[in-house]
């Protein structure tokens, strides 16, 4: 019983060490890493890298490889600089033939970027339905939230009290479209501070996609027809200057889809092998061209289509990744594992076990292992009652080795 | 058994009602302050805080269940450590890890009833103000700080039955950084994977304190 | 039947050596008092006694069961009162009996209370707030309500002003020969042992002097006390002193040999002396003539 108590100590105290040790490491060794932004200038027909691993953070090349400075990196993107370059008399008068105006610019600008956080996270399943057509200049927000459960409800929050004849309504809007409760997953912008509201999208439990809305206090309730297993994992709405599409779908089919203003078409972007729970991904669009940016934790893929989703180009880049970088490498070598509580991919808090990559870590699990054994014959420890410590220095390398002397093994 | 009862009531009388009082009075203020809250900003407004922007309306209880854990197991075990007079206890006719289990449960169970009863009080509380999609992910994001109080008690109580200095010194670091596992910066409900591994070790941890025992037993220098 | 029975205890502090084969039984119905000065061990003993301490090598055995896996039902038979009287100080004098209580089937709580009236305490006093001789009242109290076969006194009687000593004393070994008791205690008030003890065992560092009961140990170790002719005369060793101390040109003779195998000695090796007396020896004077005087 005491010795399990023990060896419950050790596997405590090698948890705590395997997240303190690479914890302290990083918190003093750590590098800068490499993370490159990508656009594509309609310019120079070519995209732009800022902060590649060739050129280094702060600096710009094109997709040939060629430095730009940073006079020829606004020249070449004018869409961006417009109010820059106007005000410094640089800016071409039209562009492919379309003229250059200030507003027109700004209405086709989007900035996009999703992140793995935005799936990896409790999810608030309350949201306010706002009055998307109230004749006021500014929006609202209502009195209340609702859920989709079993039924849809609203709570108004000053009673924390179900409003029994808003949800039947809405209910019913729903039942009438064929809406499977309870709700999967459902998607909004739920602030004030947008241009427009278009309520929110949901899918069903059959995994079917509704747009709901509340036009002058009635249900608006949309059906949005999707191709058979689309398999939608996560929805995210943007509120676009030009109104192009509502919103971004990302599939199980490893696709990113957007779905069309008004008409709800579903209109698939021409990237592949899309895996929200572990890629950051980023849409920059302007007046001519969108760049979709797909990024794991060492490369990137960038995609540049035109107004018709076409491919125009496409860009890689890769760079050293964590445990190739100099840091990273020793790291590896010295510890056969680490323990992290949070990661970058995800808000949730729980045991993160990354194995060191490679194999130099065996030289130091065997060097603990040598040096414990050291230890052991010094203090003249009988090595018969220490084989399951040894085991565990083998198993666990550095932490194993200090763990096992702080809780002493003194049984006899 | 119940002399062993009585012997720790005793020793945790005072301290455990303190803390008790200390909760009630924690909650009493965060109550109330909602309640000032939600007046001035309005009920929406409020909601949209902790729904979006998540901000929480109970951090004033953060720290309260590790300072109650560490608090019950001072009151508990430090009198035991003044003279070795544990030496008395484990010479009483009973087995020594038997008694030394039955002090240990008695602490935690009334640390564990204490919990118990503020949870009940917050999910009342709450349950005037709040629907249950405010209060489910509030539960979760608070268990961990609960957990990490039994933590605490559990640690504590094995760093104040270690004989030697350098190990209590070494037993006070780890033990703090498994503590700290309980409390990392996180939004509301980002404990959720976690909470049930998070138990187990706890619970797993309540026996550590037979290790102590047992080398204070075999007379470590 | 042994109470106690010790195997070649040894032990180290460290490299120390506190002592080695130390080996000694106590006979069921019998009193042994544990002499020797600070730091020869009387400390360690009694923690491996009580299972606080395992020896490098060797045991101890009570009610032949080894010390350092002692069954309840054993423990329950032997009182143990700790050097300093160390108690429960947050108790009152009524929780604490109450705490015993409920562990010993056999409690008595008379003689508790008995002892108890003869304080001036207050019924809800903290123990923390007595003296050290009320502490040590109530320590040997709960003792004698737990009515234990064995009796391990760590330094009894530390604290307790001198009548109550010589009280305690007399009515401790009534005690224990009426109920045959068996006790083991130490001491640094060494005239307290003499009337309380039937075997000695004395302790130096790193060795036993002496271990045999106290009648044949006071009849057999005598003091000579020897007034030498000339002041410079050297005094030669010998097997015959278990120690000398001189002052001046007198001897302090310690030996368990006769007057007349001494003065045979002193005569063969030419020492002539003035007054050859034999000195009657307390137990504290043989303790001190045994271990010397610092």
């Amino acid at each position: 019983m005491i010795k399990l108590s023990r060896y419950i100590l050790v596997l405590v105290g090698i948890i705590v060490a395997a997240f303190a040790i690479p914890k302290l490491y990083w918190t003093i060794f750590e590098k800068v890493p490499v993370n490159p932004t990508v656009f594509y200038s309609c310019m120079i027909d070519d995209f732009i890298i800022l902060g590649s691993e060739k050129t280094g953070p702060g600096e710009r090349m094109d997709g040939q490889g060629n430095r730009m400075t940073l006079a020829e990196y606004e020249k070449a993107m004018p869409l961006m600089f417009f109010r820059q370059l106007m005000t410094d008399g640089n800016m071409p008068d039209s562009i492919n033939g379309v003229p250059m105006e200030p507003m027109v610019i700004n209405r086709a600008n989007s900035f996009y970027r999703y992140t793995p956080r935005k799936i990896n996270t409790p999810v608030p399943s309350l949201y306010p339905m706002l009055e998307s057509q109230s004749g006021k200049v500014n929006l609202a927000m209502p009195d209340d939230y609702f859920r989709i459960g079993k039924r849809m409800e609203f709570i108004v929050a000053k009673t924390n009290k179900v409003d029994e004849a808003k949800s039947l309504k809405f209910t019913e809007a729903l039942e009438n479209k064929g809406f499977a409760f309870p709700a999967r997953l459902i998607a909004g912008i739920p602030t004030t501070r947008k241009s427009k509201d278009e309520g929110y999208f949901v899918t069903d439990s059959n995994e079917q996609l509704y747009h709901i809305k509340m036009i002058k206090g009635e249900p608006y309730v949309a059906h949005i027809e999707t191709p058979e297993d689309l398999g939608i994992v996560f929805i995210e709405c943007v509120d676009l200057r030009n109104s192009e599409y509502y919103c971004y779908l990302f599939t199980r089919n490893k696709g990113i889809y957007v779905v069309m203003d008004e008409v709800y078409d579903l209109q698939r972007l021409p990237v592949e092998g899309i895996d929200p729970f572990s890629q950051e991904i980023r849409i920059n669009g302007d007046l001519f061209n969108k760049c979709i940016t797909v990024e794991g934790s060492n490369w990137l893929k960038a995609t540049a289509i035109d107004d018709m989703y076409e491919i125009v180009d496409t860009h890689e880049e890769t760079w050293k990744g964590r445990y190739e970088r100099s840091d990273g490498k020793i790291l590896s070598a010295l510890v056969p594992f680490e323990v992290s509580l949070v990661s970058p991919e995800s808000v949730f808090i729980r045991f993160y076990f990354q194995k060191s990559p490679g194999y130099l870590w065996i030289f130091s699990s065997v060097a603990a292992l040598l040096i414990s054994l050291f230890i052991m014959m010094r203090r003249k420890m009988e090595l018969k009652s220490n084989l399951i410590d040894l085991a565990i220095v083998a198993i666990t390398g550095l932490y194993g080795l200090i763990i096992i002397f702080i809780f002493p093994n003194k049984f006899r | 058994m119940k002399s062993i009862f009585y012997k720790e009531w005793i020793k945790i009388k005072w301290t455990f009602l303190a803390f008790l009082v200390l909760g009630i009075v924690g909650h009493t203020i965060m109550f109330l302050k909602v309640r000032h809250d939600i007046l001035f900003v309005d009920a929406v407004n409020y909601w949209y805080s902790f729904l979006f922007r998540g901000y929480p309306y109970f951090s004033i209880l953060k720290f309260l269940p590790l300072v109650a854990g560490l608090g019950i197991a001072i009151a508990q075990y430090f009198p035991e450590t003044l003279n070795k007079r544990i030496k008395l206890t484990f010479h009483l006719p009973v087995g020594e890890n038997e008694i030394l289990l039955k002090m240990h449960a008695f602490g935690a169970s009334s640390l564990t009833a204490m919990f118990v009863f503020f949870f009940v009080i917050f999910v009342s509380g709450s349950y005037i103000y709040f629907p249950a999609e405010i209060i489910k992910p509030s539960l979760l994001t608070i268990t961990p700080w609960f957990l990490g109080g039994l933590a605490t008690y559990f640690i504590t109580a094995l760093i104040l039955l270690e004989p030697i200095w350098l190990y209590r010194g070494l037993y006070t670091i780890t033990g703090a950084g498994f503590i700290s596992f309980f409390y990392m910066y996180g939004t509301i409900g980002a404990y959720k994977p976690v909470i049930i591994s998070l138990a187990v070790l706890t619970l797993l941890i309540s026996t550590g304190v037979l290790f102590s025992g047992y080398r204070f037993r075999k007379g470590e220098m | 039947m042994n109470a106690i029975e010790c195997k070649n205890l040894t032990h180290y502090y460290g490299r120390k050596l506190v002592y080695e084969n130390l080996s000694f039984n106590v006979e069921e119905g019998k009193i042994l008092g544990l002499l020797g000065k600070n730091g020869t061990g009387k400390s360690t003993t009694i923690n491996i006694l009580n299972g606080f301490l395992q020896p490098k090598s060797g045991e101890c055995l009570i009610y032949g069961e080894n010390t350092q896996r002692l069954s309840p039902s054993t423990k329950e038979r032997i009182g143990f009162l700790i050097e300093g009287h160390v108690q429960y100080t947050f108790m009152n004098i009524n929780q604490i009996e109450k705490f015993y209580s409920g562990f010993y089937p056999r409690w008595n709580s008379a003689p508790y209370w008995d002892l108890m009236s003869k304080l001036k305490v207050t019924p809800g006093q903290k123990i923390s707030t007595m003296s050290c001789g009320q502490r040590s009242q109530v320590a040997l109290g709960l003792i004698l309500a737990q009515d234990p076969d064995l009796l391990i006194l760590d330094d009894f009687s530390m604290g307790l002003d001198p009548g109550y000593r010589r009280l305690f004393i007399d009515y401790l070994r009534e005690y224990a020969k009426a109920e045959n008791k068996t006790i083991f205690v130490t001491s640094h008030i060494i005239q307290d042992m003499e009337r309380l003890i039937d075997d000695v065992l004395i302790m130096d560092y790193n060795r036993i002097l002496a271990q045999q009961p106290i009648e044949s140990f006071m009849k057999n170790f005598r003091q000579y006390n020897i007034r030498l002719a000339q002041h410079d005369t050297g005094f030669p060793q010998t097997k015959l002193a278990m120690n000398i101390e001189r002052i001046k040109d007198t001897v302090e003779f310690y030996t368990y040999s006769d007057e007349n195998e001494i003065k045979a000695f002193l005569n063969n090796s030419g020492i002539s002396y003035t007054s050859f007396e034999e000195k009657k020896m307390t137990l504290e004077d043989a303790f001190i003539g045994l271990t010397s005087k610092y």
